[in-house]
Protein backbone atom coordinates (compact mmCIF):
# COMPACT_ATOMS: atom_id res chain seq x y z
CA UNK A 1 0.00 0.00 0.00
CA UNK A 2 1.45 3.37 -0.96
CA UNK A 3 1.46 6.39 1.37
CA UNK A 4 -1.35 8.17 -0.45
CA UNK A 5 -3.72 5.18 -0.17
CA UNK A 6 -2.74 4.78 3.48
CA UNK A 7 -3.50 8.42 4.37
CA UNK A 8 -6.80 8.23 2.39
CA UNK A 9 -7.85 5.19 4.45
CA UNK A 10 -6.73 6.87 7.67
CA UNK A 11 -8.73 10.03 6.93
CA UNK A 12 -11.79 7.88 6.18
CA UNK A 13 -11.26 6.10 9.53
CA UNK A 14 -10.90 9.42 11.41
CA UNK A 15 -14.11 10.64 9.84
CA UNK A 16 -15.93 7.43 10.75
CA UNK A 17 -14.68 7.70 14.32
CA UNK A 18 -15.74 11.33 14.49
CA UNK A 19 -12.22 12.66 15.02
CA UNK A 20 -12.58 15.06 12.08
CA UNK A 21 -15.67 16.53 10.45
CA UNK A 22 -16.57 16.15 6.77
CA UNK A 23 -15.15 19.56 5.79
CA UNK A 24 -11.80 18.91 7.49
CA UNK A 25 -11.62 15.42 5.99
CA UNK A 26 -12.20 16.88 2.51
CA UNK A 27 -9.54 19.51 3.07
CA UNK A 28 -7.09 16.88 4.27
CA UNK A 29 -7.83 14.60 1.31
CA UNK A 30 -7.39 17.51 -1.09
CA UNK A 31 -4.08 18.40 0.57
CA UNK A 32 -2.61 14.91 0.24
CA UNK A 33 -4.08 14.32 -3.21
CA UNK A 34 -2.51 17.48 -4.59
CA UNK A 35 0.81 17.39 -2.83
CA UNK A 36 2.46 14.36 -4.41
CA UNK A 37 4.05 15.72 -7.52
CA UNK A 38 6.82 13.36 -6.48
CA UNK A 39 7.73 10.31 -8.45
CA UNK A 40 7.98 6.92 -6.80
CA UNK A 41 11.32 5.15 -6.42
CA UNK A 42 10.21 2.55 -8.94
CA UNK A 43 9.54 5.13 -11.63
CA UNK A 44 12.81 6.89 -10.86
CA UNK A 45 14.74 3.65 -11.17
CA UNK A 46 12.91 2.75 -14.36
CA UNK A 47 13.81 6.15 -15.76
CA UNK A 48 17.45 5.68 -14.85
CA UNK A 49 17.65 2.05 -16.04
CA UNK A 50 15.74 2.80 -19.22
CA UNK A 51 18.11 5.69 -19.90
CA UNK A 52 21.02 3.36 -19.09
CA UNK A 53 19.84 0.79 -21.66
CA UNK A 54 19.21 3.45 -24.28
CA UNK A 55 22.68 4.87 -23.46
CA UNK A 56 24.20 1.41 -23.94
CA UNK A 57 22.41 1.16 -27.26
CA UNK A 58 23.83 4.51 -28.36
CA UNK A 59 27.30 3.40 -27.21
CA UNK A 60 26.92 0.19 -29.25
CA UNK A 61 25.99 2.26 -32.30
CA UNK A 62 29.00 4.56 -31.70
CA UNK A 63 31.22 1.52 -31.06
CA UNK A 64 30.28 0.22 -34.51
CA UNK A 65 32.37 3.09 -35.89
CA UNK A 66 34.71 3.54 -32.91
CA UNK A 67 38.00 3.02 -34.78
CA UNK A 68 37.03 5.78 -37.23
CA UNK A 69 37.18 8.37 -34.41
CA UNK A 70 40.39 10.19 -33.59
CA UNK A 71 41.71 10.87 -30.09
CA UNK A 72 40.03 14.29 -29.93
CA UNK A 73 36.60 12.88 -30.83
CA UNK A 74 36.96 10.10 -28.25
CA UNK A 75 37.93 12.66 -25.61
CA UNK A 76 34.84 14.69 -26.45
CA UNK A 77 32.71 11.53 -26.09
CA UNK A 78 34.37 10.88 -22.68
CA UNK A 79 33.90 14.42 -21.34
CA UNK A 80 30.37 15.01 -22.68
CA UNK A 81 28.39 12.88 -20.15
CA UNK A 82 30.33 14.34 -17.19
CA UNK A 83 29.73 17.91 -18.39
CA UNK A 84 26.05 17.15 -19.10
CA UNK A 85 25.48 15.62 -15.64
CA UNK A 86 27.34 18.42 -13.85
CA UNK A 87 25.56 21.05 -15.94
CA UNK A 88 22.16 19.47 -15.32
CA UNK A 89 22.82 19.36 -11.56
CA UNK A 90 23.82 23.04 -11.57
CA UNK A 91 20.69 23.88 -13.56
CA UNK A 92 18.43 21.93 -11.18
CA UNK A 93 20.14 23.54 -8.17
CA UNK A 94 19.70 27.03 -9.67
CA UNK A 95 15.99 26.30 -10.18
CA UNK A 96 15.83 24.93 -6.61
CA UNK A 97 14.75 21.47 -7.82
CA UNK A 98 16.94 19.62 -5.35
CA UNK A 99 14.47 17.01 -4.07
CA UNK A 100 15.51 13.36 -3.82
CA UNK A 101 13.23 12.64 -6.78
CA UNK A 102 15.57 14.67 -8.99
CA UNK A 103 18.93 14.24 -7.29
CA UNK A 104 18.90 10.44 -6.70
CA UNK A 105 18.83 9.50 -10.41
CA UNK A 106 21.16 12.43 -11.07
CA UNK A 107 23.69 10.93 -8.64
CA UNK A 108 23.53 7.51 -10.34
CA UNK A 109 23.89 9.06 -13.78
CA UNK A 110 26.77 11.30 -12.69
CA UNK A 111 28.58 8.35 -11.12
CA UNK A 112 28.12 6.31 -14.30
CA UNK A 113 29.27 9.28 -16.41
CA UNK A 114 32.47 9.65 -14.37
CA UNK A 115 33.18 5.91 -14.60
CA UNK A 116 32.55 5.88 -18.36
CA UNK A 117 34.56 9.08 -18.94
CA UNK A 118 37.57 7.88 -16.93
CA UNK A 119 37.48 4.49 -18.66
CA UNK A 120 37.35 5.98 -22.16
CA UNK A 121 40.17 8.43 -21.37
CA UNK A 122 42.27 5.61 -19.84
CA UNK A 123 41.63 3.43 -22.90
CA UNK A 124 42.30 6.16 -25.46
CA UNK A 125 45.42 7.51 -23.74
CA UNK A 126 46.84 4.16 -22.58
CA UNK A 127 46.71 5.39 -18.97
CA UNK A 128 47.60 3.19 -16.03
CA UNK A 129 48.61 -0.39 -15.75
CA UNK A 130 46.43 -1.95 -13.05
CA UNK A 131 42.64 -2.26 -12.84
CA UNK A 132 42.81 -1.47 -9.10
CA UNK A 133 44.39 1.94 -9.81
CA UNK A 134 41.63 2.82 -12.26
CA UNK A 135 38.93 1.69 -9.79
CA UNK A 136 40.43 3.91 -7.09
CA UNK A 137 40.70 6.84 -9.53
CA UNK A 138 37.00 6.49 -10.46
CA UNK A 139 35.95 6.12 -6.79
CA UNK A 140 37.91 9.19 -5.67
CA UNK A 141 36.74 11.25 -8.64
CA UNK A 142 33.07 10.30 -8.26
CA UNK A 143 32.80 10.95 -4.53
CA UNK A 144 32.64 14.79 -4.68
CA UNK A 145 29.71 14.50 -7.10
CA UNK A 146 27.87 12.08 -4.80
CA UNK A 147 28.49 14.39 -1.87
CA UNK A 148 27.30 17.38 -3.90
CA UNK A 149 23.99 15.79 -4.90
CA UNK A 150 23.48 13.84 -1.61
CA UNK A 151 22.60 10.70 -3.59
CA UNK A 152 21.93 7.71 -1.32
CA UNK A 153 21.63 4.94 -3.93
CA UNK A 154 24.81 6.04 -5.67
CA UNK A 155 26.64 6.29 -2.33
CA UNK A 156 25.65 2.71 -1.52
CA UNK A 157 26.91 1.60 -4.96
CA UNK A 158 30.10 3.58 -4.28
CA UNK A 159 30.70 1.33 -1.24
CA UNK A 160 30.80 -1.66 -3.64
CA UNK A 161 33.42 0.16 -5.72
CA UNK A 162 35.56 0.74 -2.66
CA UNK A 163 35.17 -2.92 -1.61
CA UNK A 164 36.10 -4.20 -5.09
CA UNK A 165 39.15 -1.91 -5.17
CA UNK A 166 40.25 -3.16 -1.75
CA UNK A 167 39.78 -6.80 -2.83
CA UNK A 168 41.69 -6.39 -6.10
CA UNK A 169 44.51 -4.61 -4.28
CA UNK A 170 44.63 -7.18 -1.48
CA UNK A 171 44.69 -9.94 -4.10
CA UNK A 172 47.57 -8.25 -5.98
CA UNK A 173 49.65 -8.16 -2.78
CA UNK A 174 52.54 -5.76 -2.19
CA UNK A 175 52.93 -2.76 0.07
CA UNK A 176 49.51 -1.15 -0.48
CA UNK A 177 47.77 -4.48 0.21
CA UNK A 178 47.99 -3.59 3.92
CA UNK A 179 45.93 -0.48 3.20
CA UNK A 180 43.50 -2.56 1.15
CA UNK A 181 43.07 -5.14 3.94
CA UNK A 182 42.53 -2.24 6.35
CA UNK A 183 39.87 -0.82 4.04
CA UNK A 184 38.16 -4.22 3.72
CA UNK A 185 37.85 -4.54 7.48
CA UNK A 186 37.21 -0.83 7.92
CA UNK A 187 34.27 -0.49 5.53
CA UNK A 188 31.87 -2.69 7.56
CA UNK A 189 33.23 -1.32 10.85
CA UNK A 190 32.99 2.32 9.77
CA UNK A 191 29.51 1.92 8.30
CA UNK A 192 28.37 0.32 11.58
CA UNK A 193 29.88 3.21 13.53
CA UNK A 194 28.31 5.73 11.15
CA UNK A 195 24.94 4.07 11.57
CA UNK A 196 25.17 4.18 15.36
CA UNK A 197 26.27 7.80 15.21
CA UNK A 198 23.46 8.73 12.84
CA UNK A 199 20.83 7.03 15.03
CA UNK A 200 22.09 8.75 18.17
CA UNK A 201 22.59 12.22 16.72
CA UNK A 202 20.02 12.63 13.98
CA UNK A 203 17.35 10.02 14.60
CA UNK A 204 15.49 8.70 11.54
CA UNK A 205 16.41 10.40 8.33
CA UNK A 206 18.19 10.22 5.02
CA UNK A 207 21.64 9.91 6.59
CA UNK A 208 20.54 7.05 8.86
CA UNK A 209 18.91 5.25 5.95
CA UNK A 210 21.98 5.60 3.74
CA UNK A 211 24.28 4.49 6.58
CA UNK A 212 22.07 1.43 7.12
CA UNK A 213 22.08 0.68 3.41
CA UNK A 214 25.87 1.03 3.25
CA UNK A 215 26.23 -1.17 6.31
CA UNK A 216 23.94 -3.87 4.92
CA UNK A 217 25.83 -3.82 1.66
CA UNK A 218 29.23 -3.80 3.34
CA UNK A 219 28.29 -6.87 5.39
CA UNK A 220 26.50 -8.69 2.64
CA UNK A 221 29.09 -8.03 -0.09
CA UNK A 222 32.22 -7.30 1.91
CA UNK A 223 32.23 -10.28 4.26
CA UNK A 224 31.92 -13.01 1.56
CA UNK A 225 34.76 -11.28 -0.32
CA UNK A 226 36.91 -11.30 2.81
CA UNK A 227 35.99 -14.97 3.31
CA UNK A 228 36.98 -15.81 -0.27
CA UNK A 229 40.32 -13.99 0.02
CA UNK A 230 41.26 -15.04 3.53
CA UNK A 231 40.08 -18.67 3.37
CA UNK A 232 43.06 -20.94 4.09
CA UNK A 233 41.76 -23.67 1.77
CA UNK A 234 40.87 -23.27 -1.89
CA UNK A 235 37.29 -23.57 -3.04
CA UNK A 236 36.38 -23.60 -6.72
CA UNK A 237 35.92 -20.10 -8.17
CA UNK A 238 32.38 -20.98 -9.25
CA UNK A 239 31.38 -21.61 -5.63
CA UNK A 240 32.10 -17.93 -4.81
CA UNK A 241 28.65 -17.20 -6.26
CA UNK A 242 27.10 -19.52 -3.69
CA UNK A 243 28.77 -17.45 -0.95
CA UNK A 244 27.28 -14.22 -2.28
CA UNK A 245 23.80 -15.69 -2.75
CA UNK A 246 24.07 -17.07 0.79
CA UNK A 247 25.15 -13.69 2.21
CA UNK A 248 22.29 -11.99 0.37
CA UNK A 249 19.85 -14.48 1.87
CA UNK A 250 21.30 -13.92 5.35
CA UNK A 251 20.87 -10.17 4.89
CA UNK A 252 17.24 -10.74 3.94
CA UNK A 253 16.77 -12.77 7.14
CA UNK A 254 18.39 -9.92 9.12
CA UNK A 255 15.75 -7.59 7.70
CA UNK A 256 13.07 -9.78 9.31
CA UNK A 257 15.00 -9.73 12.56
CA UNK A 258 15.84 -6.02 12.71
CA UNK A 259 12.80 -4.75 10.83
CA UNK A 260 14.92 -2.41 8.70
CA UNK A 261 14.05 -2.44 5.01
CA UNK A 262 17.52 -1.17 4.08
CA UNK A 263 18.93 -4.64 4.86
CA UNK A 264 16.52 -6.27 2.43
CA UNK A 265 17.44 -3.71 -0.25
CA UNK A 266 21.13 -4.42 0.41
CA UNK A 267 20.51 -8.19 0.19
CA UNK A 268 18.66 -7.74 -3.10
CA UNK A 269 21.50 -5.59 -4.46
CA UNK A 270 24.10 -8.20 -3.46
CA UNK A 271 22.09 -11.04 -5.03
CA UNK A 272 21.80 -8.94 -8.20
CA UNK A 273 25.55 -8.25 -7.98
CA UNK A 274 26.22 -11.99 -7.71
CA UNK A 275 23.88 -12.72 -10.61
CA UNK A 276 25.33 -10.11 -12.98
CA UNK A 277 28.69 -11.86 -13.73
CA UNK A 278 27.03 -15.23 -14.45
CA UNK A 279 26.42 -13.87 -17.95
CA UNK A 280 30.17 -14.28 -18.70
CA UNK A 281 30.98 -16.64 -21.61
CA UNK A 282 30.74 -20.36 -20.79
CA UNK A 283 33.44 -22.80 -21.67
CA UNK A 284 33.52 -26.57 -21.94
CA UNK A 285 32.79 -28.15 -18.55
CA UNK A 286 31.17 -25.04 -17.06
CA UNK A 287 28.15 -26.93 -15.74
CA UNK A 288 28.21 -25.13 -12.40
CA UNK A 289 28.41 -21.71 -14.09
CA UNK A 290 25.40 -22.63 -16.22
CA UNK A 291 23.53 -23.71 -13.06
CA UNK A 292 24.21 -20.32 -11.40
CA UNK A 293 23.13 -18.57 -14.62
CA UNK A 294 19.81 -20.45 -14.45
CA UNK A 295 19.45 -19.60 -10.73
CA UNK A 296 20.15 -15.93 -11.57
CA UNK A 297 17.55 -15.95 -14.34
CA UNK A 298 15.01 -17.58 -12.01
CA UNK A 299 15.82 -15.00 -9.32
CA UNK A 300 15.34 -12.16 -11.84
CA UNK A 301 11.92 -13.51 -12.83
CA UNK A 302 11.03 -14.01 -9.15
CA UNK A 303 11.88 -10.35 -8.44
CA UNK A 304 9.83 -9.13 -11.40
CA UNK A 305 6.81 -11.28 -10.45
CA UNK A 306 7.15 -10.19 -6.81
CA UNK A 307 7.21 -6.58 -8.05
CA UNK A 308 3.95 -7.02 -10.01
CA UNK A 309 2.33 -8.98 -7.14
CA UNK A 310 3.20 -6.36 -4.52
CA UNK A 311 2.76 -3.43 -6.96
CA UNK A 312 6.36 -2.58 -6.13
CA UNK A 313 8.01 -0.85 -9.06
CA UNK A 314 11.48 -1.01 -7.49
CA UNK A 315 11.43 -4.83 -7.46
CA UNK A 316 9.72 -5.06 -10.83
CA UNK A 317 12.38 -2.89 -12.42
CA UNK A 318 15.27 -4.61 -10.66
CA UNK A 319 13.97 -8.02 -11.82
CA UNK A 320 13.22 -6.85 -15.35
CA UNK A 321 16.60 -5.17 -15.66
CA UNK A 322 18.45 -8.23 -14.34
CA UNK A 323 16.55 -10.53 -16.71
CA UNK A 324 17.26 -8.12 -19.56
CA UNK A 325 20.94 -8.05 -18.60
CA UNK A 326 21.18 -11.86 -18.46
CA UNK A 327 19.45 -12.34 -21.80
CA UNK A 328 20.89 -9.29 -23.59
CA UNK A 329 24.36 -10.06 -22.17
CA UNK A 330 24.34 -13.40 -23.99
CA UNK A 331 22.92 -11.68 -27.06
CA UNK A 332 25.63 -8.97 -27.01
CA UNK A 333 28.35 -11.62 -26.62
CA UNK A 334 27.21 -13.17 -29.89
CA UNK A 335 28.58 -12.27 -33.34
CA UNK A 336 25.55 -10.18 -34.29
CA UNK A 337 26.63 -6.79 -35.82
CA UNK A 338 26.93 -3.88 -33.37
CA UNK A 339 24.25 -1.89 -35.23
CA UNK A 340 21.69 -4.66 -34.57
CA UNK A 341 22.84 -4.86 -30.92
CA UNK A 342 22.38 -1.08 -30.58
CA UNK A 343 18.85 -1.19 -32.00
CA UNK A 344 17.87 -4.13 -29.72
CA UNK A 345 19.25 -2.37 -26.62
CA UNK A 346 17.37 0.84 -27.44
CA UNK A 347 14.20 -1.23 -27.94
CA UNK A 348 14.76 -2.89 -24.53
CA UNK A 349 15.13 0.54 -22.87
CA UNK A 350 11.92 1.78 -24.49
CA UNK A 351 10.16 -1.46 -23.49
CA UNK A 352 11.19 -0.89 -19.85
CA UNK A 353 9.71 2.60 -19.93
CA UNK A 354 6.52 1.21 -21.52
CA UNK A 355 6.27 -1.50 -18.85
CA UNK A 356 6.48 1.15 -16.13
CA UNK A 357 3.92 3.31 -17.88
CA UNK A 358 1.58 0.30 -17.92
CA UNK A 359 2.25 -0.41 -14.21
CA UNK A 360 1.53 3.21 -13.23
CA UNK A 361 -1.73 3.22 -15.23
CA UNK A 362 -2.72 -0.10 -13.66
CA UNK A 363 -2.00 1.30 -10.19
CA UNK A 364 -4.05 4.44 -10.89
CA UNK A 365 -6.94 2.38 -12.21
CA UNK A 366 -6.92 0.19 -9.11
CA UNK A 367 -6.70 3.26 -6.84
CA UNK A 368 -9.69 4.81 -8.63
CA UNK A 369 -11.74 1.66 -7.98
CA UNK B 1 21.02 22.73 1.90
CA UNK B 2 20.72 26.23 0.47
CA UNK B 3 20.74 26.84 -3.28
CA UNK B 4 24.09 28.62 -3.22
CA UNK B 5 25.69 25.74 -1.32
CA UNK B 6 24.26 23.21 -3.84
CA UNK B 7 25.65 25.21 -6.72
CA UNK B 8 29.02 25.66 -5.02
CA UNK B 9 29.46 21.94 -4.25
CA UNK B 10 28.23 20.75 -7.64
CA UNK B 11 30.43 23.25 -9.47
CA UNK B 12 33.46 22.27 -7.37
CA UNK B 13 32.82 18.54 -8.02
CA UNK B 14 32.49 19.14 -11.76
CA UNK B 15 35.63 21.30 -11.83
CA UNK B 16 37.67 18.65 -9.98
CA UNK B 17 36.47 15.90 -12.33
CA UNK B 18 37.16 17.85 -15.50
CA UNK B 19 40.57 18.95 -14.20
CA UNK B 20 41.56 15.37 -13.32
CA UNK B 21 40.44 13.94 -16.66
CA UNK B 22 42.00 16.89 -18.48
CA UNK B 23 45.26 16.31 -16.63
CA UNK B 24 45.41 12.71 -17.89
CA UNK B 25 44.79 13.85 -21.45
CA UNK B 26 47.30 16.73 -21.22
CA UNK B 27 50.04 14.50 -19.76
CA UNK B 28 49.73 12.04 -22.66
CA UNK B 29 49.40 14.69 -25.38
CA UNK B 30 52.43 16.65 -24.10
CA UNK B 31 54.61 13.53 -24.12
CA UNK B 32 53.35 12.53 -27.58
CA UNK B 33 53.78 16.02 -29.06
CA UNK B 34 57.08 16.99 -27.44
CA UNK B 35 58.65 13.63 -26.69
CA UNK B 36 61.41 11.74 -28.43
CA UNK B 37 60.44 8.59 -30.32
CA UNK B 38 61.74 5.35 -28.79
CA UNK B 39 61.37 2.04 -30.64
CA UNK B 40 61.86 -1.25 -28.81
CA UNK B 41 61.50 -4.80 -30.25
CA UNK B 42 58.51 -6.54 -28.75
CA UNK B 43 56.19 -9.49 -28.61
CA UNK B 44 52.42 -9.11 -28.15
CA UNK B 45 49.16 -10.97 -27.61
CA UNK B 46 45.53 -10.00 -27.07
CA UNK B 47 43.93 -10.27 -23.62
CA UNK B 48 41.15 -8.08 -22.20
CA UNK B 49 40.23 -6.43 -18.91
CA UNK B 50 36.80 -5.66 -17.49
CA UNK B 51 36.96 -1.85 -17.54
CA UNK B 52 39.02 -0.80 -20.54
CA UNK B 53 38.28 -3.74 -22.82
CA UNK B 54 40.68 -5.46 -25.18
CA UNK B 55 44.29 -4.53 -25.55
CA UNK B 56 47.54 -5.80 -26.99
CA UNK B 57 49.75 -6.93 -24.13
CA UNK B 58 53.13 -5.77 -25.37
CA UNK B 59 56.31 -7.24 -23.98
CA UNK B 60 59.08 -4.72 -24.66
CA UNK B 61 62.24 -5.13 -22.62
CA UNK B 62 65.83 -3.93 -22.74
CA UNK B 63 68.88 -5.11 -20.86
CA UNK B 64 70.99 -2.94 -18.56
CA UNK B 65 73.64 -4.01 -16.07
CA UNK B 66 74.77 -0.52 -15.13
CA UNK B 67 73.20 -0.04 -11.67
CA UNK B 68 74.82 2.18 -9.04
CA UNK B 69 77.85 0.07 -7.94
CA UNK B 70 77.48 1.21 -4.31
CA UNK B 71 74.07 -0.49 -4.01
CA UNK B 72 74.47 -3.56 -1.73
CA UNK B 73 72.21 -5.76 -3.89
CA UNK B 74 73.68 -8.99 -2.48
CA UNK B 75 72.78 -8.02 1.08
CA UNK B 76 69.14 -7.28 0.26
CA UNK B 77 66.43 -9.86 0.91
CA UNK B 78 63.94 -10.64 -1.86
CA UNK B 79 61.33 -8.12 -0.69
CA UNK B 80 63.79 -5.21 -0.26
CA UNK B 81 65.31 -6.07 -3.63
CA UNK B 82 61.86 -5.92 -5.29
CA UNK B 83 61.10 -2.55 -3.68
CA UNK B 84 64.50 -1.22 -4.74
CA UNK B 85 64.00 -2.24 -8.38
CA UNK B 86 60.54 -0.65 -8.38
CA UNK B 87 62.03 2.76 -7.62
CA UNK B 88 64.62 2.79 -10.40
CA UNK B 89 64.58 5.20 -13.33
CA UNK B 90 66.29 4.47 -16.65
CA UNK B 91 68.51 6.64 -18.82
CA UNK B 92 67.89 6.09 -22.53
CA UNK B 93 70.54 6.74 -25.16
CA UNK B 94 70.36 6.22 -28.92
CA UNK B 95 71.45 2.69 -29.84
CA UNK B 96 74.17 2.36 -32.43
CA UNK B 97 72.99 -0.94 -33.90
CA UNK B 98 70.19 -3.50 -33.56
CA UNK B 99 66.43 -3.16 -34.03
CA UNK B 100 65.92 -0.90 -30.98
CA UNK B 101 66.28 2.85 -31.49
CA UNK B 102 67.55 3.29 -27.91
CA UNK B 103 69.39 1.35 -25.24
CA UNK B 104 69.20 1.68 -21.46
CA UNK B 105 72.52 3.26 -20.57
CA UNK B 106 72.05 3.43 -16.81
CA UNK B 107 69.65 2.62 -13.95
CA UNK B 108 69.53 4.85 -10.88
CA UNK B 109 67.27 5.82 -8.01
CA UNK B 110 67.10 9.43 -9.24
CA UNK B 111 67.90 11.06 -12.60
CA UNK B 112 71.62 11.56 -12.47
CA UNK B 113 72.71 14.34 -14.83
CA UNK B 114 71.49 15.29 -18.31
CA UNK B 115 69.88 12.91 -20.79
CA UNK B 116 66.57 11.18 -21.50
CA UNK B 117 65.51 9.70 -18.14
CA UNK B 118 62.24 7.77 -17.91
CA UNK B 119 60.33 5.78 -15.33
CA UNK B 120 59.97 2.26 -16.78
CA UNK B 121 56.99 0.00 -16.07
CA UNK B 122 59.24 -2.33 -14.10
CA UNK B 123 62.81 -3.43 -13.50
CA UNK B 124 63.93 -6.86 -12.36
CA UNK B 125 67.65 -7.55 -12.08
CA UNK B 126 69.03 -6.44 -15.45
CA UNK B 127 65.76 -6.47 -17.38
CA UNK B 128 63.97 -3.15 -17.89
CA UNK B 129 60.28 -3.45 -18.91
CA UNK B 130 58.39 -0.65 -20.68
CA UNK B 131 54.62 0.13 -20.57
CA UNK B 132 52.85 -2.82 -22.13
CA UNK B 133 49.14 -2.16 -22.64
CA UNK B 134 48.06 -0.88 -26.04
CA UNK B 135 44.28 -0.55 -25.84
CA UNK B 136 42.57 -1.17 -29.15
CA UNK B 137 39.17 -1.23 -30.77
CA UNK B 138 37.23 -4.31 -29.59
CA UNK B 139 37.03 -5.80 -33.09
CA UNK B 140 40.54 -4.88 -34.21
CA UNK B 141 42.36 -6.45 -31.23
CA UNK B 142 41.62 -10.10 -32.18
CA UNK B 143 42.73 -9.33 -35.77
CA UNK B 144 45.92 -7.77 -34.41
CA UNK B 145 46.49 -10.87 -32.26
CA UNK B 146 46.09 -13.15 -35.30
CA UNK B 147 48.43 -10.99 -37.40
CA UNK B 148 51.02 -11.03 -34.63
CA UNK B 149 50.79 -14.78 -34.13
CA UNK B 150 51.02 -15.45 -37.88
CA UNK B 151 53.90 -13.11 -38.66
CA UNK B 152 57.06 -14.51 -40.28
CA UNK B 153 60.33 -14.90 -38.41
CA UNK B 154 61.89 -12.12 -40.47
CA UNK B 155 59.15 -9.63 -39.59
CA UNK B 156 60.41 -6.91 -37.30
CA UNK B 157 57.98 -6.11 -34.48
CA UNK B 158 58.59 -2.93 -32.51
CA UNK B 159 56.67 -1.09 -29.81
CA UNK B 160 56.69 2.66 -30.50
CA UNK B 161 56.95 4.95 -27.47
CA UNK B 162 57.33 8.66 -26.84
CA UNK B 163 59.48 9.80 -23.94
CA UNK B 164 59.58 13.27 -22.36
CA UNK B 165 60.49 14.66 -18.96
CA UNK B 166 60.64 11.33 -17.14
CA UNK B 167 57.48 9.91 -18.73
CA UNK B 168 57.24 7.26 -21.43
CA UNK B 169 53.96 6.37 -23.16
CA UNK B 170 53.16 3.74 -25.76
CA UNK B 171 51.67 5.05 -29.00
CA UNK B 172 51.70 2.11 -31.37
CA UNK B 173 53.07 -1.29 -32.33
CA UNK B 174 54.54 -1.68 -35.81
CA UNK B 175 55.28 -4.70 -37.97
CA UNK B 176 57.94 -3.90 -40.58
CA UNK B 177 57.18 -0.21 -40.13
CA UNK B 178 53.39 -0.49 -40.56
CA UNK B 179 51.03 0.25 -37.66
CA UNK B 180 49.32 -2.85 -36.20
CA UNK B 181 46.05 -0.88 -36.15
CA UNK B 182 46.34 -0.25 -39.88
CA UNK B 183 47.17 -3.91 -40.56
CA UNK B 184 44.24 -5.08 -38.41
CA UNK B 185 41.89 -2.66 -40.16
CA UNK B 186 43.01 -3.95 -43.58
CA UNK B 187 42.56 -7.58 -42.46
CA UNK B 188 39.07 -6.78 -41.15
CA UNK B 189 38.05 -5.05 -44.39
CA UNK B 190 39.44 -7.92 -46.47
CA UNK B 191 37.55 -10.44 -44.31
CA UNK B 192 34.35 -8.38 -44.71
CA UNK B 193 34.82 -8.21 -48.49
CA UNK B 194 35.48 -11.94 -48.71
CA UNK B 195 32.36 -12.57 -46.61
CA UNK B 196 30.34 -10.29 -48.87
CA UNK B 197 31.55 -12.02 -52.00
CA UNK B 198 30.95 -15.46 -50.45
Amino acid sequence: MDKRTWIKNEIAAWRAEGLVDAATAERLEARYAAAPGRLSWGILLAGVFGAFLVGLGVIALVAANWDAFGRAARTAVAFAPVVLCGGATLLFAAKEKTSAAVMEPMGVLWFAAVAAGATIVAQTYQVGDSVAGLLLFIAVLAYPALFAVRARVATVVWTVFAIVWACVKADEGGKSAVLAWGALGGIPALSAAAWTWAVRCRGEGALTASCRGAMGLAWAAGLPLVAVLAMPWHIGDDWHWALFFGAALATGVLERWTGHKAWSVAGTLVAIGAAVPTVAPWHHGDGLVFLFYCISLAYALFLAVQGVWRRNLWRLNAGTLLAAWLVLGKFCGSDVPFTVKGVVLIAAGVALWALNFWMVRLGKREAAK
Amino acid sequence: MKTKAWIRWAAAALAVQLAALGWLVACYELVVQKGEEVRIPCGAFDPSEPLRGRYLSVRAELECRDIDPDTPLDEMDWKTRRQFFRKLVAKLEPAEDGPASHRVARLALHPDGEGLWVKPAGVWESRVRFPGKLFMDERLAPQADRIFAGRGEETEAVAVYRAWKGKIVITDVELDGVSIRELARRARDEAAEAGGEG
